[in-house]
């Protein structure tokens, strides 16, 4: 089925958008939920927490493409779902990827506070417009979706070494971008 | 900085990165990264529509010696349904007899809030149309950002194998600029092969704001509450209908705070009077002074202003020329216009 005619069948209330679209795209969804709160009982609550967010949604919502706006309500909610549950040891992929982060961005003499977020979002856009395809694909897979190194190198027909070598050049990229634009002293 | 801010920040990532890497698809190395263009919902239905009507009509065959340039405009013209009658706000540019290469302007139209150019560009292979259907990039910032150029039709429509030119529709905003003001558009293939610039003008839109002789009071399907047309504004290629309705903020407003409960029923409301717009548009025609009429599709959005909605409307073809539309013609009543 296409993302259109899953679309319809929400405009239409049908619950087999909900099958239609767990069909289609419940893996990627399950990925992003994993991929930040492990292997817990929680990824199935936040997977069905996403199909009612996209239930909620559509209409009068009609995304496109449809993977995206699912793998982005699942991404938030997790987020949500891991920082109230205090319990949650710092082991998922989540806390590895903004470690790597947080070492380039956030540290003490780092981005200028004065900036807005949306500032420095609009920032990482325009970086991420002058990347080649594959160092995109990695950097989003990496610190979007939270992938592990090794499941990128995979996806991306590499090796798991080469994907970090890159990754850190990314990240130095990056870096130098931003003191560029005058977003990091 | 905290943790949590960087990740917000990093979650706001523009979402077609996001969805190019849902899949690695080594072909997009060769791309640029705007190739990845996200279209918006206006941008797609309109040109959906454009290059439904130019396959649809199945257009003459006027390549017998006639230059691409000439062969498309008139192709244009029937498919866009102004032979035998004049749209003023669709414009059409003087294009060399021969084929040639570059960017050639052959039209354009104002829709008020937008500018529409269709032009032809050469060389384009089909090593390129091969990548995608829409290799040709605009951009109107001086080339720091790029946007697809809607490829007009399927490639057996738009393309010529023999010229390697192939016929596509740039759309930008208007706002803040003045017919007449000319905007530099540069054009590329694959974000690789420079086609240089193109000087365009605002071309000038044709509008109307139009009263009926008296306002349609229809029933709104979840309230029961009157729902007023009281008018429209005709643009040379949509309608936007102005409704008086209480229930605005319900249907529009900011509703965050509901309880699951209520926001569920509130979008099965929303669906509903959805629908029920779309019909009503649906159930409206325009007459012409010649005797002729033209309906309406499915609306895009509306822009809201305290108790008025105003749906944008397309009509069944891609322009019309408003000052000839003398009444509406709506479940069976015929509603004269001033």
């Amino acid at each position: 089925m296409t993302d259109t005619e899953i679309i319809n069948l929400f405009f239409e209330r049908s619950e087999q958008a909900i099958e239609e679209l767990a069909k289609k795209h419940g893996n990627a969804v399950a990925r992003v939920a994993r991929n930040i709160l492990g292997n817990t009982q929680d990824v199935e609550e936040c997977v069905n927490d996403t199909y009612l967010g996209a239930w909620n949604a559509i209409p009068p919502h009609r995304p496109s493409p449809l993977r995206t706006f699912v793998c982005k309500i699942a991404r938030n909610l997790a987020t949500m779902k891991y920082h109230s549950n205090t319990a949650m040891i710092r082991n998922s992929q989540y806390d590895l990827a903004l470690d790597e982060l947080e070492e380039y961005l956030a540290d003490s003499n780092g981005v200028e506070e004065a900036y807005e977020a949306k500032e420095l979002a609009e920032a990482i856009n325009g970086f991420m417009a002058t990347l080649n395809y594959s160092d995109r694909f990695i950097f989003t897979r990496r610190y979007w979706y939270s992938d592990p190194v090794r499941d990128i190198a995979k996806m991306a027909d590499s090796t798991p070494n080469s994907v970090t070598v890159r990754l850190f050049r990314i990240r130095e990229k990056l870096r130098r971008y931003l003191v560029k634009e005058g977003l990091l002293v | 900085m905290t943790r949590e801010q960087l990740w917000d920040i990093i979650g706001d990532i523009d979402d077609r990165f996001i969805a190019e890497a849902a899949q690695y698809d080594p072909k997009q190395r060769s791309r640029s990264p705007e190739r990845i263009g996200v279209m918006s919902k206006k941008r797609l239905i309109t040109f959906a529509l454009a290059a439904a009507l130019i396959l649809a009509l199945g257009v003459t065959a006027y390549a017998v010696g006639m230059g691409i340039h000439r062969q498309r405009q008139a192709e244009m013209r029937e498919s866009f349904g102004m032979e035998g009658g004049s749209a003023p706000a669709y414009e059409e540019y003087d294009v060399p007899e021969e084929n040639t290469s570059g960017v050639t302007l052959l039209s354009a139209i104002n829709n008020g809030g937008s500018q529409r150019i269709i032009v032809n560009v050469a060389p384009v292979t089909r090593d390129d149309l091969a990548l995608t259907q829409h290799p040709v990039m605009f951009s109107i910032d001086g080339g720091q950002t790029w946007e697809q150029a809607m490829t007009a039709g399927d490639e057996n429509s738009a393309y010529d194998a023999e010229s390697q030119t192939l016929t596509v529709s740039v759309m930008f905003g208007t706002d803040g600029k003045q017919p007449g003001e000319e905007i530099t558009v540069l054009f590329n293939v694959n974000g690789s092969l420079d086609l240089g610039s193109l000087a365009v003008k605002i071309t000038d839109p044709d509008t109307r704001l139009v009263q009926l002789s008296e306002p349609i009071v229809l029933t709104n399907p979840v309230t029961e509450k009157p729902v007023t047309l009281i008018g429209m504004e005709l643009r040379g290629n949509q309608a936007i209908w102005m409704l008086e309705t209480e229930d605005a903020a319900y249907f529009y407003g900011d509703h965050s705070s509901d309880s699951k409960a209520d926001a569920k029923l509130r979008q099965d409301n929303i669906v509903t009077w959805i629908n029920w717009l779309d019909e009503q548009f649906r159930a409206m025609k325009l007459n012409f002074t010649d005797g002729s009429s033209c309906s309406f599709n499915g609306h895009e959005f509306s822009d809201v202003n305290g108790n008025l909605v105003s749906p944008h409307v397309d009509y069944d073809r891609l322009a019309i020329d408003v000052s000839q539309v003398v009444s509406i013609e709506m479940n069976g009543q015929t509603y004269k216009i001033r």
